[in-house]
């Protein structure tokens, strides 16, 4: 037998058709979720931003805060700093040598 | 095209003229129809999404095999990359065997079983022209315009294909 015959015998497998019904409402979910996800993420962002601008207000512009709060603070953001640049540095070096990376993701 | 205009009535008739083929097409290319079926639905979405770089000029067909063979190329690296393999042999029933005629049944179901597990061991360039030709039935020509290569590279690309797709079987052959 060969690779035409083989072939020519075989079919690809199909899914119920409750499944195929379905497809479209499942679909659509899935593009509901999806902008629920970007709104709610915008939001999130931007309430973070926020939050974090008042709190580092408050914190240095608040003559009662004692000092060694605000040192804290200016070390815990200077650490969350160094984290985040160093992790970005590994995802780029990562990212230089994927050798997947012109698959689209 | 509507979708451009964000209309999801015009994703939806797309979505159920083409479903089965999206489907079909993810199928081949990943072996596995519940991967297929997530990687058809997200190819949908992601023709709503970037609606506005499709140019409604050209045929849809071959940019919408582009998202899903790109979809599913990352979906079996990163399968590979979680299960240390490229796919699910186990999941071998992805193709079906003509099972009209019982006489010959047990040859041809075996014999399928081989054709499965070889594709399924073939690099993904390689699947991917064998199926389009072999289980898609798409001429030369046809293969050439959606994979937008010369149909030279076409015949070259399958009959490499064909010949590592032939040395897995005998070897699956020769294991007994």
């Amino acid at each position: 037998m060969n690779l035409k015959e083989m072939t020519g015998i075989m079919t690809y497998a199909d899914l119920p058709d409750e499944v195929w019904e379905n497809y479209w409402q499942s679909m659509y979910k899935k593009l509901e979720r999806g902008f629920g996800w970007i709104f709610f993420s915008v939001g999130a962002i931007a309430l973070i931003f926020y939050g974090m601008f008042q709190f580092l207000s408050e914190i240095y512009q608040n003559p009662t805060i004692p000092i060694f709060i605000k040192i804290a603070t200016a070390v815990l953001i200077l650490g969350a700093i160094i984290l985040l640049v160093s992790f970005s540095r590994e995802r780029l070096f990562a990212y230089k040598r994927d050798r997947y990376k012109e698959v689209k993701k | 095209m509507e979708i451009k205009t964000g209309d999801k009535k015009a994703l939806g008739l797309l979505v159920n003229k083409h479903k089965k083929t999206a489907f079909r097409i993810a199928l081949g290319l990943v072996g596995n129809k519940d991967d297929a079926y997530d990687i058809s639905q997200e190819a949908f979405l992601r023709v709503y999404r970037s609606a506005n770089t499709y140019d409604t000029d050209q045929p849809f067909l071959p940019w919408f095999y582009r998202i899903i063979s790109n979809l599913s190329k990352t979906w079996l690296v990163k399968r590979s990359k979680r299960e240390n393999k490229m796919v699910d042999v186990d999941d071998a029933s992805y193709l079906l065997i003509d099972s009209s005629n019982p006489e010959d049944a047990m040859v041809k179901k075996e014999t399928a079983a081989y054709v499965r597990n070889a594709l399924l061991k073939l690099d993904y360039e390689d699947r991917e022209i064998i199926t389009l030709q072999h289980f898609r039935n798409m001429s030369y020509d046809e293969i050439a315009d959606l994979l937008e290569i010369s149909k030279g590279t076409v015949m070259s690309r399958l009959y490499y294909a064909r010949k590592k797709l032939a040395d897995i079987m005998r070897s699956y052959y020769e294991q007994g």
